[in-house]
């Protein structure tokens, strides 16, 4: 398929993968910060092909892993009301809240639907007047311009029983936060294809200059991930730390003008929590007050208030590469494969399931300055 | 304040277990797969239920005989490529050639539901005479019920069915032995994509049909050869993966398998692009996967490709000689290593 | 293949461009000429014998 075939070739992912091994002279740590470039390079492998000196952290950018927990369970709440038609993306249909997930609001008789966009909810909206039709908004700045787009519609066209529960956040922020967090080990960033086509790149500069940390914005398949992660340990071995844009086919400088225009019209910045890493300040979207009727929050109350979640699970330090799994106390003993206490032992790809299925890869004795590594 | 995050990401786990049935029980993933092994075979235990293959093999008297049962509840009932009157007849013949069986006789229980067009009814029933014909099967016994409207998706249909075994091969996982090729009948993803596209209101250039097809004038040639056929799984819901991860866990072997050497259709893999699906775990109604000593391989081959519904057939991989048993692993298209996974629940179609 | 999306983002795209599509919304629009540059660079990067010498 043209525009995609072309970048998942082997023979030039291999190139790519030599080129970054020989240039590489010191151990990095690089973090992804896109849902959508995770799950590129669990799919494709991609990180199999990196040499053992460079880290690809995975950092938070999945609205699975950030909404915050109790937008989940106002969610299953909404979801259990009779007279709510619930509409979701796929992937947050099995996230876990406090106690249920959408998932089980659906087995126990709500009306949950999955949908491809926010704009078939106001479809739906305008083909049942008679029921609440709630949109859970969650997402980066790609998915922004059509939770905007919906509201602009159903205001347009006067849907009036559709709402949107919002949990939307922004890149920059969290940024910010993890390169300001003490103790931070990322030296550079691979910055999301998608969100930077939508915002541009101006964005980025700032984190740049006050980090001195390369960021490449990076597209989706293979081969662009691998250039990115290329270019970026280009610059860390020169000592550059510039916003470099490997996706140009899809991203301008300035963005998307259009879509920027419609978010300033639609939300406003406001603070967000993030699943596992607490407030951050400007990091999220919400409602602007024009378009606060399509708030769910004022419809159906406000979501219930923040409590922390209890976890033996050391996923972050594990992959932030702190921590190798078998120095978690849990590790093997109350956490194993068949009983997961945190995501990195459920996967068979996740660091801890890996160690513990195939405990020949574990030495005898930790490595002398594995723990400390940088 | 900045200072003051501790930035400890980590994904959420899934819930294991749940006080009610979700429609992923159904998935052919890991919850599914959890529902068998907690509640399911424990209350029936008994040898040959613990083959866990397609159909069971024993023997009355003189005759061996494969005996299986199936369920249909497809949504919409009619999609493009075939019905689920069609999609009943096959699909029980299939598991009943997958245990290397000639099938019989059918069975076949209708569920109705109140408000379901005559003409509906009559269009899915010639389908299934249809399917029967074409299978070389007669359906002999069967049941009719209608449940209130509201209760059920127009119509569901419950199978059973019996077939003949001309040989003393065994066919199942555990005849599967290191060194073994692993063959695929042909290109992967079409009934899945099929239905989703009908559900989703995707429309193309030409509709993806599904692959809806009796098996088993695909399978009896490679009996009449004498080649030794270790296991055959049709690969249904769930797709090619899933069928692989259980035989390597049922085998206790390492599979490997080349993502490259694995045909999907442009137009299949388009629609999987643009819903988010992966079509290593796409259903398919007409395809199988073979294990053979990899000596007869090439025999295989030609055999299958010398049958329209076998054009595609191809090697995909092979059962490695040590490795990790019950493992499957895929080098993907850019040449890594990755080790593949059950579903945890049914396919959602991933966004971000 | 034929599936709706919003073109409210993009309102100079054209039939015949290739989009990014997220969630029904098309956001962007894919340079072909910025494409081919990539798919060389792809050539260049990997065959590059020593790295760039770096600035003074």
């Amino acid at each position: 398929m043209k525009f995609i075939d072309e970048y998942r070739n082997a023979e030039a992912a291999r190139r790519i993968a030599e080129t970054i091994s020989r240039e590489a002279t010191r151990p990095w740590t690089i973090m992804e910060i896109c849902g959508g470039q995770t799950h590129a390079i669990v799919k494709h492998g991609v990180d199999t092909l990196l040499p053992p000196s460079l880290t690809l952290v995975h950092g938070p950018g999945c609205p699975v892993c950030v909404t915050p927990v109790e937008y989940i369970d106002k969610a299953v709440e909404i979801a259990a009301r009779p007279e709510v038609i619930f509409c979701s993306f796929g992937d947050m249909l099995r996230v876990p809240g406090r106690a249920a997930d959408l998932l089980s609001a659906k087995a126990g008789g709500g009306d949950v639907r999955m949908v491809y966009s926010p704009l078939d909810a106001v479809r739906i909206a305008a083909e049942n007047p008679a029921r609440e039709v709630v949109f859970f908004a969650v997402g980066f700045e790609t998915t922004a311009p059509a939770n905007a787009m919906a509201v602009r519609l159903a205001a347009a066209r006067g849907v009036r029983n559709f709402s949107l529960l919002t949990a939307q956040v922004l890149v920059p922020p969290a940024m910010e936060a993890i390169l300001s967090a003490p103790g931070n080990r990322v030296q550079g960033f691979l910055a999301a294809g998608h969100v930077c086509a939508v915002m541009g790149v101006g964005e980025y500069e700032p984190l740049a200059r006050r980090h001195r940390i390369p960021i490449v914005v990076t597209g989706f398949e293979p081969l662009d991930i691998l250039q990115g992660i290329a270019l970026c340990v280009r610059q860390l071995e020169q000592g550059r730390s510039e916003v470099e844009n490997q996706y140009a086919r899809a991203v301008r400088r300035e963005g998307n003008p259009a879509a920027r225009a419609l978010l300033h019209e639609i939300f406003q910045v406001i603070p967000r929590r993030w699943r596992g890493i607490g407030e951050i300040p400007a990091s999220g979207l919400g409602l602007a007050e024009r378009y606060a009727a399509f708030d769910a929050e004022r419809r159906f109350g406000p979501a219930p208030p923040p409590a922390d979640e209890e976890t033996v699970c050391r996923a972050g330090s594990i992959l932030r590469g702190i921590l190798r799994p078998y120095e978690c106390p849990a590790f093997g003993r109350a956490c194993t494969p068949e009983h997961p206490l945190g995501a990195p032992m459920v996967s068979s790809e996740g660091a801890c399931a890996a160690y513990h299925r195939y405990r020949r890869d574990v030495p005898e004795r930790p490595a002398e300055g594995a723990v400390a590594r940088g | 304040m900045a200072e003051s995050i501790e930035f400890t990401p980590a994904c959420p786990l899934p819930i294991p277990e749940y006080p009610r049935l979700l429609l992923a029980h159904g998935g052919g993933g890991q919850l599914m797969h959890d529902l068998l092994e907690r509640m399911i075979f424990p209350a029936f235990a008994n040898p040959l239920l613990e083959s866990r293959h397609d159909s069971a093999v024993f023997r009355l008297g003189p005759t061996r005989l494969a005996f299986t049962t199936d369920g249909y509840v497809v949504r919409p009932p009619i999609f493009p490529g075939g019905d689920i009157g069609g999609l009943a007849v096959y699909g029980t013949v299939n598991d009943l050639a997958m245990a290397g069986a000639r099938p019989r006789y059918l069975s076949a229980a209708l569920i109705l539901e109140e408000g379901l067009p005559m003409e509906t009814l009559g269009r899915i029933l010639a389908s299934m005479r249809g399917a029967a014909d074409t299978a070389g099967v007669q359906l002999v016994t069967g049941d009719t019920k209608v449940v209130d409207r509201g209760k059920g998706d127009g119509i569901y249909i419950t199978t059973a069915g019996i077939g003949t075994l001309d040989h003393e091969l065994t066919i199942a996982p555990q005849r599967v032995r290191a060194g073994d090729a692993v063959l695929l009948s042909g290109d992967v993803g079409r009934h899945g994509m099929a239905v989703m596209a009908v559900r989703e209101g995707l429309s193309f250039e030409s509709d993806i049909e599904s692959d809806c097809a009796p098996l088993h004038g695909l399978v009896q040639p490679l009996l009449d050869a004498g080649l030794a056929v270790h296991c055959l799984r049709d690969c249904t819901r769930g797709g090619l993966a899933s069928s692989l991860i259980e035989i390597a866990e049922s085998a206790r072997l390492e599979l490997r398998i080349r993502e490259r050497a694995v045909p999907v259709r442009e137009d299949v893999q388009g629609a999987c692009e643009i819903l988010g699906f992966d079509p290593l775990y796409v259903a398919n109604e007409g395809r199988f996967v073979c294990f053979l000593p990899a000596a007869e391989a090439d025999r295989a081959l030609a055999i299958l490709r010398a049958d329209p519904l076998g054009a595609g057939a191809c090697r995909i991989g092979e059962v490695a000689d040590g490795g990790t048993p019950g493992r499957l692993l895929l080098e993907s298209r850019i040449g890594a290593w990755r080790i593949l996974d059950r579903l945890s629940g049914e396919q959602l179609p991933r966004i971000c | 293949m034929l599936k709706e999306v919003s073109l409210g983002c993009l309102p100079e795209a054209a039939v015949g461009d290739y989009v990014i599509v997220h969630a029904g919304m098309a956001i962007s629009r894919l340079d072909e000429a910025e494409a081919l540059e990539t798919l060389r660079m792809f050539e260049e990067i990997g065959g590059l014998a020593s790295p760039e010498t770096p600035p003074a």
